[in-house]
């Protein structure tokens, strides 16, 4: 591997994003604080997609320094600069989220097995936690340790007979799991400590903590800092682990069971592993939420629409990739959760840009990403002009993207005018997204992101000039003379 | 323990059954060609509904009931044509597919005809008949017949016709039912819109007992998971037998594990029995799928490697 000098200059695309996703959070929330916190979680999520990358490819060596001090710089100062307590626990919510998509991915991505139940094992660490906090008051630290081990403890009891099962019928062992889970709850014979239809409210406990921290306790920026650091050591545990030979088990029994037998890897004991520790993290996401929630948990917390979107944020964000858990969970909360609501009503209060922006993604998507756009493209340049055919197509492309955009613009202003209610349909947008997502890129957008690090301006200058003189079509080489079969064939 | 009741309970139970019996078969129908679970099965179930339900201020109620069966039809054969074919190999994608279609219409109904519920026009309506000391709902009785009469065509559908038996090829061995020139692509289409119309059918049955509401199907869909779970996902007869047992076992819960919890000496009393129908149904998937993970009339999985 040559050593590189840290250039100060970004890749192209993740500045380009980095403008982008300014933009979004400028619009989305407070202008520039909402911008400064949109940057800060694009620097994370450069530094994981970097970190994670193989050893040795550009991707993981480019500029990691540059990266990764202007993440650890963002996240640390993103609640002093963000406006109100609101937004700070927003944040943390994204941590703790991600906590919980890293966990499923981790069982699901990783050692293959379908989970959509992952909300109960959640449920399970956090009214543990509550429970030991309501009971017996116990300090934080302890409550939080009794829900991760009551949570790896149904892990382990549900990763019994899961042994027996694969794909779809564990995703109905989970499902059934996760819906029976808040009607359990709820029984009136265990009411006294999960208190029943109203769950466990706490709002006014202050947690007993071994240090004094005086009015830190109640600022919701000591709660961000806890999750942001949980958060840390978490990837790093799962980073670790799944870069070892426990890993590497995982993999092998994901991708061939039997193979994996055949080498050595005990597949039973890694399946219970690894749904042990998956419903660990789960709980310890849980815990979380029941702390930041003000201390407030009820079994609707925890219903199944809670694991479909984890299984949402895990396969937009990208399965088997610890960004593109962290992905899922900034798409969660400030796209599905309350991006449309804000889209709504900007659009409603007459501001198009919004649109004209996904009009102008979905119609350029459309004709310069597609295969078939590109075969007319190389066969009818040539007719149009001998020398800038290419340059004139591309133009043309421009010209429609953004009448693509308009046209967009105008049919959902009709829509959302008189017929629809963005913010009812933001499920239908998700699985709309969803499908897309699944059809077109399979490593979701973490794998998008590796893939588009790889370009250098350099490479976006020779594209550009291929655009505008492509290179002769290389003519395909001359097939050898058939070689007479061998006269007599032996199996 | 009470005759009446006992024998009142069985008969209300195989009635709900042959509804779960109904959608498990829709189910089943599906898993064995492209061995997936339709996620979005009860919604497309209930967005037909609703459908039909906007038809039938319009229309009588027979026209409404088969305009609707043709769309859930089309609806199901457009979506294995433009969307599964396109991930049919690859079971996590067909789970998220599955998922994807069930957020699509859960919140295209949700946000198209709005949460407040509606009332389903029932054909016959009026006093339940009374039958040697049973009380059967005549809409339940209705019900009844229709899921039975469906489920025998059906039957007859796939064991004596010619189309019948090309779609239990492709579902049984692909490669050869393609050797024999049976145009699978178009089995499976058409197995995905026979699969949606009996789902539009159930919807519309269950409709005016659950009064219609876009999360209507989420229960009904769940008891004909259990259903199909248990009686073997490979098995159509099983999926009936399956519906039928569900149903029986949640009603007789809600009536008698008061005395069970009480004939056991458990430390503690039931104070509200309904409470434990939907656990105890669910349950018994979970349980069913620990021991015997194939179900009770389902083949086990052989696998060459």
């Amino acid at each position: 591997m040559q050593e590189r000098k840290v250039s100060l200059v970004p890749a192209p695309i993740e500045a380009a994003a980095a403008v982008f996703i300014g933009y979004f959070f400028w619009f989305l929330a407070d202008g520039w604080k909402g911008a400064f916190i949109g940057l800060a979680a694009w620097a994370a999520v450069v530094v994981l997609t970097r970190l994670t990358a193989p050893l040795g490819t550009r991707q993981r060596t480019a500029n990691l320094a540059l990266w990764l001090g202007l993440a650890v710089g963002f996240v640390a100062a993103a609640p002093f600069i963000a406006s109100g307590d609101f937004r700070t626990t927003q944040m943390a919510t994204m941590g703790y989220l991600a906590i919980g998509v890293l966990s499923l991915n981790f069982l699901t991505g990783y050692t293959g097995q379908a989970s959509i139940g992952h909300s109960a094992f959640m449920g399970v660490g956090a009214f543990t936690a509550a429970i030991m906090v309501q009971q017996w008051d116990a300090p934080m630290i302890l409550a939080m340790g009794g829900g991760v081990l009551a949570a790896a403890t149904l892990g382990f009891l549900v990763g019994l007979p899961a042994l027996r099962l694969s794909g779809p019928y564990l995703a109905i062992a989970t499902l059934g799991l996760a819906v029976i889970f808040a009607p359990f709850l709820k029984l009136n014979e265990i009411a006294d400590y999960t208190g029943g239809r109203g769950g466990i409210n706490l709002f006014s406990h202050t947690f007993s903590f071994p240090i004094d921290l005086g009015d830190w306790l109640n600022d919701s920026r000591w709660y961000y800092y806890l999750t942001v650091i949980f958060l840390g050591l978490g990837v790093l545990l799962l980073f670790n682990m799944l870069n070892s030979a426990v890993g590497r088990s995982f993999r092998a029994v994901r991708d061939n069971e039997i193979a994996a037998a055949a080498t050595g890897v005990n597949v039973s004991s890694t399946k219970l592993t690894a749904f042990t520790i998956s419903s660990a993290f789960a709980g310890f996401a849980g815990c979380l939420l029941f702390i930041l929630s003000n201390r407030f948990i009820s079994p609707e917390s925890f219903s199944l629409f809670l694991g479909i979107e984890f299984l949402m944020a895990m396969s937009i964000g990208g399965v088997a990739s610890i960004p593109g858990s962290l992905i899922g969970a900034f798409f969660l909360v400030y796209v599905y959760r309350e991006g449309l609501e804000t889209i709504s009503t900007q659009t409603e209060g007459g501001s198009n840009t919004w649109l004209m922006l996904a009009g102008a993604a979905l119609g350029g998507g459309l004709l310069f990403g597609s295969r078939w756009t590109a075969a007319m493209g190389r066969k009818y340049a040539p007719l149009i002009h001998q020398r800038y055919g290419q340059a004139i197509i591309a133009l043309l492309k421009l010209a429609l993207t953004v009448a693509i955009a308009a046209a967009f613009t105008w049919l959902v202003r009709l829509a959302t005018e008189d017929l629809l209610d963005l913010v009812a349909l933001r499920s239908a947008f998700a699985g709309v997204l969803l499908i897309i997502v699944i059809l077109f890129l399979p490593y979701g957008m973490a794998g998008l992101i590796m893939m588009v690090q790889m370009l250098r301006w350099r490479d976006l200058l020779a594209i550009l000039r291929h655009l505008v003189q492509p290179p002769a079509e290389p003519k395909p080489p001359t097939p050898p003379e058939p070689v007479p079969a061998p006269a007599a064939a032996t199996d | 323990m009470d005759f009446d009741t006992l024998a009142q309970q069985i008969v209300s139970g195989v009635m709900t059954g042959s509804i779960y019996g109904l959608l498990a078969l829709a189910m089943v129908m599906i898993f064995q060609s492209t061995s997936m679970f339709n996620f979005g099965q009860g919604e497309m179930a209930t967005f037909t509904t609703f459908l039909a339900w906007g038809l039938m201020l319009h229309v009588p109620y027979g026209l409404g009931f088969a305009l609707a069966v043709v769309i859930a039809f089309f609806i199901g054969a457009g979506l294995e044509r433009g969307l599964i074919r396109l991930v049919e190999d690859n079971p996590m994608a067909l789970i998220i597919v599955g998922l994807g279609i069930f957020l699509i219409f859960n919140s295209l109904g949700g946000s198209i005809w709005g949460p407040e519920p509606h009332s389903f026009p029932q054909p016959f309506a009026g006093a339940p008949i009374k039958f040697i000391g049973l009380t059967i709902g005549k809409h339940n009785l209705y019900l009844f017949v229709v899921a039975m009469v469906l489920t025998s065509v059906l039957y007859f559908f796939f064991r004596f016709t010619k189309l019948g038996l090309a779609m239990r090829v492709t579902a049984a061995n692909r490669t050869a039912a393609e050797l024999m020139g049976i145009p699978t692509g178009l089995m499976l289409m058409l197995g995905w819109g026979i699969a949606a119309a009996l789902g539009a059918v159930a919807g519309m049955l269950v409709a005016p007992i659950v009064v219609l509401t876009p999360a209507m199907m989420f229960f009904v869909l769940l008891f004909s998971f259990a259903a199909a779970v248990l009686g073997g996902l490979d098995s159509a007869p099983g999926a009936i037998l399956g519906g039928f047992i569900v149903a029986i076992t949640q009603n007789l819960v809600g009536v008698y594990i008061d005395d069970w919890v009480n004939f056991l000496h458990l430390p503690f009393d039931i104070e509200d029995p309904n409470q434990y129908r939907d656990i105890v149904a669910i349950g018994l998937i979970v349980a069913v799928l620990a021991i015997r993970p194939r179900g009770l009339l389902g083949r086990p999985l052989v696998q060459r490697v």
